[in-house]
């Protein structure tokens, strides 16, 4: 009796698996007009699945491509030597950092993103690009990439832009031979960006574009640089805060303190800075020992609450009213990850700490970010929720 | 197949448990061990079993010291006869008994057509071959004692120990098990059992062993030790022993009931 | 012979289902591929390693295979993500399972489950050790392989030194040097990188399967196999050692050793497993407990049922797993979902829940 009941529980599930099976085979066949007309007698037509996306990217070439495309050699920043389609028309990110970048240059080659976009940039994103398909990001994250998931994608290449992984070549190889996808690295961090685009400009073949958007990471660090030798002796004495109760703090010197670092005098100088992105942790102690000018919050931080708050009103910058809260839009600008939305940090906190030096005007400059990098304008009140 | 204890002593830790014990069990005879509780009667039993191993003296088998054996040749000498437990998992009473005959097979096989075969067997000797489909957990205390006994069979020792078979048994199955004894007695095996029941020593037993403080007091038909002065000396108490029967039968009683 | 006849219909069912099982995973995927084509990716691929196997012996056989009428995604779909990954929910169900029944014969407990000895909280900080030294996948899965055996191996000396009732001080032995090195991860975990490194952590720990490749199916076959089949040979003599180290000696079985022989194997295929797979719970407990269920407790039954109900099962979970939603969610969580209400169920039910 009471094996004939979980017998029966058993098939029970497979069979819901197998409904399962069929819901799920329909589904990619739907969204994909031209998997589901295939035959297998008619081999031009196998490739149709990894070339659905294609339609909106290249519509120029997408009708007679020829079966064995020519392919050229590409030595990657992790030292792999990998055989690559002469022309890259689409690609897909392993993570955050990567997606950024790669949107920024080539938003018309990805075929998804490794995380979903932040809802905020709904409102000035191209619908296009915001809707791109959530593909899970390889480092990290909430869950893993599906290799299925990213190969029904249909990707060429896929890109991994960042800090290298101790690891990153043997788990590059591993996925490139897994999925018969190259995957490349490219290094990158807030003070190499310009680098790191030329060397992408030079892979996808939009050296043209990569040229501009590297002149303008270079031209704005140099801005920057300038701006603060004008500054002088008077730089801003600084911390930024971070974590729920505000009591982490980003230390000099430290990888995710190059921008802190450049727009003033980080006062937070640690024995060991924390490379980590969430920083060092320290109490109110030390920050009213620090007793800085200026508090930078990350968003979602204490500062809407030290207003109020009798421990945070100890601090002179908090009495002053010398804080401000990093904007947020669709990154933090200050923060993470540490890609090239920090230019508009530097840019911001400029202005903010220095508005003599900094004679320019931020709404514009962020403007003309915004159209450079994420392909969209901003209109007056969707600046305003930004930059408060 | 006799066997042979002489001159046991083992202790744990520092107290002694077995000072010097002797005794001879014989084929087609039922010894019983006699005894107040933590007299040693469980260690003795141990040792026995080959459970022991550092004591001093011997106990041979036939002749061979037990010792010498490997597990497996001990158990096919010397089977344990447990009280009637729960184990951890229920198994089928049938399979319980083929447990009995994994001395008779190598290493890495399972039980084949032959040792089912004498399982079945052994279970339709001691009269409880309707419950081998049953679990063991599901039958009565008296059946599980009886199982226990068909395993021993079918491990082919001619030597059984017996750990107060009857101790949390009613009536009538004491009377089962014992009798199921008595009739193995009676086909040459040698049975060792212990109790807390002198009468029912008198009446099943061809010999008795009674031990005290690691000693044995006193060893010979059940006539002769289960007498007052040895009954009394034993447990330490006052206590009459009537006849009954043509002495087939003696019962003890306290005194203090004896004479009121 | 009517509980042998139950117990072989019981077997062939699970087999059967693991087969079908087996079969809709395979058509079960993200990417579409159409049936047909997955039947002869995979009849190409076996006739053309077969080919390779035989060049040296029959001329021309290196050229075997079908017509390639697929691209490479689908072949890198069917043949590197799918199938190993198929393989290795089977192996790892079915050893975890396996070494759930196995410990919980020895041990005489039914409530042991493969982390009894610290097996998983071993391969735990392996594996974080590992990730927050920025190894590759490969040397993770080694680090939590070796760190799992040597936690069991810590287990049985300390419960050596200790004496006293052995299983009692070897089960006490592995809870303490199991809450050391999950104490240990708990401080790889503080020291590790939130933005990278914690993430990955915190995912291995929950257990995924979503990795798999052919590398490690290779890799982790070996341990497994070596750890499988003498519990399978053995399985009598398991039985036997339920009875407790007393009775089953007095008929001839040497409790000690079988015990260690048996810890030995079960431990080899929990760490294959868990360095594999990461921490999937429940499996090990659960799927004994509904084999015994179905089989009895005799284990010349219930190792097999164990092995067929562990695979068919973790294949089960990890179709969820990778099918639900576009990302994947860890199998450790889903196992748990399931397993833990079902145990509720089962330990509460009235009757001989044991």
């Amino acid at each position: 009796m009471k094996t004939r009941s979980i017998l029966a529980l058993l098939l029970v599930f497979c069979l819901a698996l197998g409904l399962g099976a069929c819901a799920k085979g329909a589904q990619p066949a739907s969204t994909q007009q031209p998997a589901s007309t295939k035959a297998p007698e008619a081999p031009a037509e196998t490739a149709a699945p990894t070339e659905a996306p294609a339609e909106t990217a290249a519509p120029t070439e997408a009708p007679a491509e020829p079966a064995a495309p020519e392919t050229v050699s590409f030595t990657d920043d992790a030292g792999r030597t990998l055989e690559l389609p002469a022309k890259l028309e689409r690609i897909a990110v392993t993570g955050p950092m990567s997606q950024i970048v790669v949107f920024s240059l080539a938003p018309e080659l990805l075929v998804g993103v490794a995380n979903a976009w932040d809802p905020g940039a709904e409102g000035y994103f191209d619908p296009r690009y915001y809707s791109l398909p959530v593909l899970g990001q390889l480092y990290g994250g909430k869950g893993e990439l599906n290799l299925e998931v990213l190969l029904a994608a249909g990707p060429q290449a896929v890109l991994d832009v960042g800090e290298a992984k101790k690891s990153v070549a043997e788990d590059l190889d591993g996925l490139t031979a897994q999925t018969g996808i190259p995957f490349l690295h490219i290094d990158a961090s807030t003070g190499t960006m310009a680098e790191a685009y030329r060397r992408l400009g030079g892979l996808l073949g939009l050296e043209e574009r990569a040229e501009e958007l590297a002149s303008y990471c270079e031209e704005t660090w140099a801005r920057a640089e300038a701006i603060m030798a004008a500054v002088g002796e008077d730089r801003a004495r600084i911390l930024y805060l971070l974590g729920e109760e505000g009591l982490n703090v980003i230390a000099a010197g430290s990888y995710h303190g190059e921008v802190v670092d450049l727009i003033g005098d980080n006062l937070a100088v640690l024995d060991e800075p924390s490379s980590k992105g969430t920083g060092n942790e320290t109490d109110m102690e030390q920050i009213l020992l620090w007793d800085p000018d200026f508090i930078i919050f990350a968003n979602g931080s204490v500062a809407d609450r030290v207003g109020d708050d009798p421990v945070w009103q100890q601090l002179r910058a908090v009495r002053e009213g010398r804080y401000a809260e990093a904007p947020f839009g669709p990154f933090n600008w200050m923060g993470f990850p540490p890609s090239v939305q920090r230019y508009l940090g530097i840019l911001w906190s400029l202005k903010l700490l220095y508005p003599e030096q900094a004679d320019y005007d931020l709404r514009a400059e962020v403007e003309r970010y915004f159209e450079l990098f994420y392909h969209c304008s901003l209109t007056d009140e969707q600046y305003g929720a930004i930059v408060k | 197949m006799s066997i042979e204890v002489r001159d046991l002593r083992f202790g744990y830790g520092s107290g002694e448990v077995l000072r010097g014990v002797s005794f001879t069990a014989k084929s087609g005879e039922l010894t019983s061990i006699l005894g107040p509780n933590g007299v040693g009667k469980s260690t003795l039993f141990r040792c026995l079993l080959g459970l022991l191993k550092g004591y001093a003296g011997s106990i041979a088998v036939d002749g061979e010291d037990t010792r010498r054996l490997t597990a497996a040749k001990l158990a096919r000498r010397v089977a344990y006869i447990p009280q009637s437990h729960y184990p951890s998992f229920n198994y089928s009473v049938f399979n319980m008994v083929l447990m009995g005959t994994t001395s008779q097979i190598s290493l890495l096989s399972s039980p084949g057509e032959a040792q089912r075969a004498a399982a079945q067997a052994a279970l339709e000797r001691v009269g409880v071959a309707h419950l081998r489909d049953k679990g063991y957990t599901h039958i009565s205390g008296g059946e599980r004692q009886l199982v226990l006994i068909a395993r021993a069979l079918v491990q082919n020792a001619r030597v059984l120990v017996l750990d107060e078979p009857t101790a949390n048994l009613d009536y009538g199955n004491q009377i089962r098990v014992m009798e199921q004894l008595r009739l193995l007695t009676g086909e040459g095996y040698t049975v060792i059992q212990s109790t807390h029941n002198p009468e029912q020593a008198f009446l099943f037993s061809h010999s008795v062993v009674a031990m005290k403080e690691g000693r044995v007091l006193a060893e010979g038909p059940p006539a002769r030790v289960v007498t007052e002065e040895l009954m009394a000396a034993l447990y330490g108490a006052e206590i009459r022993v009537a006849s009954l029967y043509g002495d087939r039968v003696r019962v003890c009683v306290p005194r203090s009931v004896a004479e009121g | 012979m009517e509980e042998n006849r139950r117990g072989r219909i019981a077997l062939l069912g699970l087999g059967a289902a693991l087969l079908v099982l087996v079969f809709v995973s395979f058509l079960l995927g993200r990417y579409p591929v159409p049936p047909g084509m997955l039947l002869r990716i995979l009849l190409h691929k076996l006739l053309a390693g077969l080919g390779s196997l035989l060049s040296p012996l029959v001329p021309g056989a290196a050229g075997w295979g079908l017509g390639q009428s697929w691209d490479g995604s689908m072949e890198a779909v069917a043949w590197n993500i799918r199938l190993p990954r198929i393989l290795l929910s089977c192996l790892v169900g079915c050893c975890l399972s396996v070494a759930g029944a196995s410990y919980q014969g020895v041990f005489q407990n039914p409530m042991a489950s493969p982390d009894i000895l610290g097996a998983t909280n071993g391969a735990a900080f392996g594996a974080s050790l590992a990730i927050l030294l920025g190894a590759a996948s490969q040397m993770i899965t080694l680090s939590a392989f070796c760190f799992s055996i040597l936690t069991v191996a810590a287990a049985f000396f300390v419960s050596r030194l200790a004496g006293g009732k052995r299983v009692l001080t070897l089960v006490l032995a592995g809870i303490m040097v199991g809450s050391l090195f999950s104490a240990g991860t708990s401080f790889v975990k503080l020291v590790a990188d939130p933005s990278n490194q914690l993430p990955e952590i915190t995912y291995w720990l929950m257990g995924s399967l979503s990795g798999a490749k052919w590398k490690q199916v290779g890799l982790a076959v070996i341990p497994m196999a070596a750890g499988l089949l003498p519990l399978l040979l053995l399985r009598w003599r398991v039985n036997v050692l339920t009875l407790g180290d007393d009775e089953a000696r007095t008929m001839g079985v040497n409790a000690g050793r079988i015990r260690l022989i048996v810890i030995l194997c079960a431990t080899l295929i929990t760490a294959a497993s868990v360095a594999v797979s990461g921490m999937i719970g429940w499996v090990g407990l659960v799927i004994p407990h509904l084999s015994r269920k179905l089989v009895g407790n005799d284990y010349r039954r219930l190792t097999p049922a164990s092995m067929l109900f562990g695979a068919a099962f973790m294949l089960a979970v990890d179709d969820v797993s990778r099918n639900l939603l576009t990302v994947e969610i860890p199998i450790g969580i889903l196992t748990a979902f399931v397993g833990a209400p079902f145990f509720i169920w089962l330990i509460t039910r009235k009757g001989d829940a044991f």
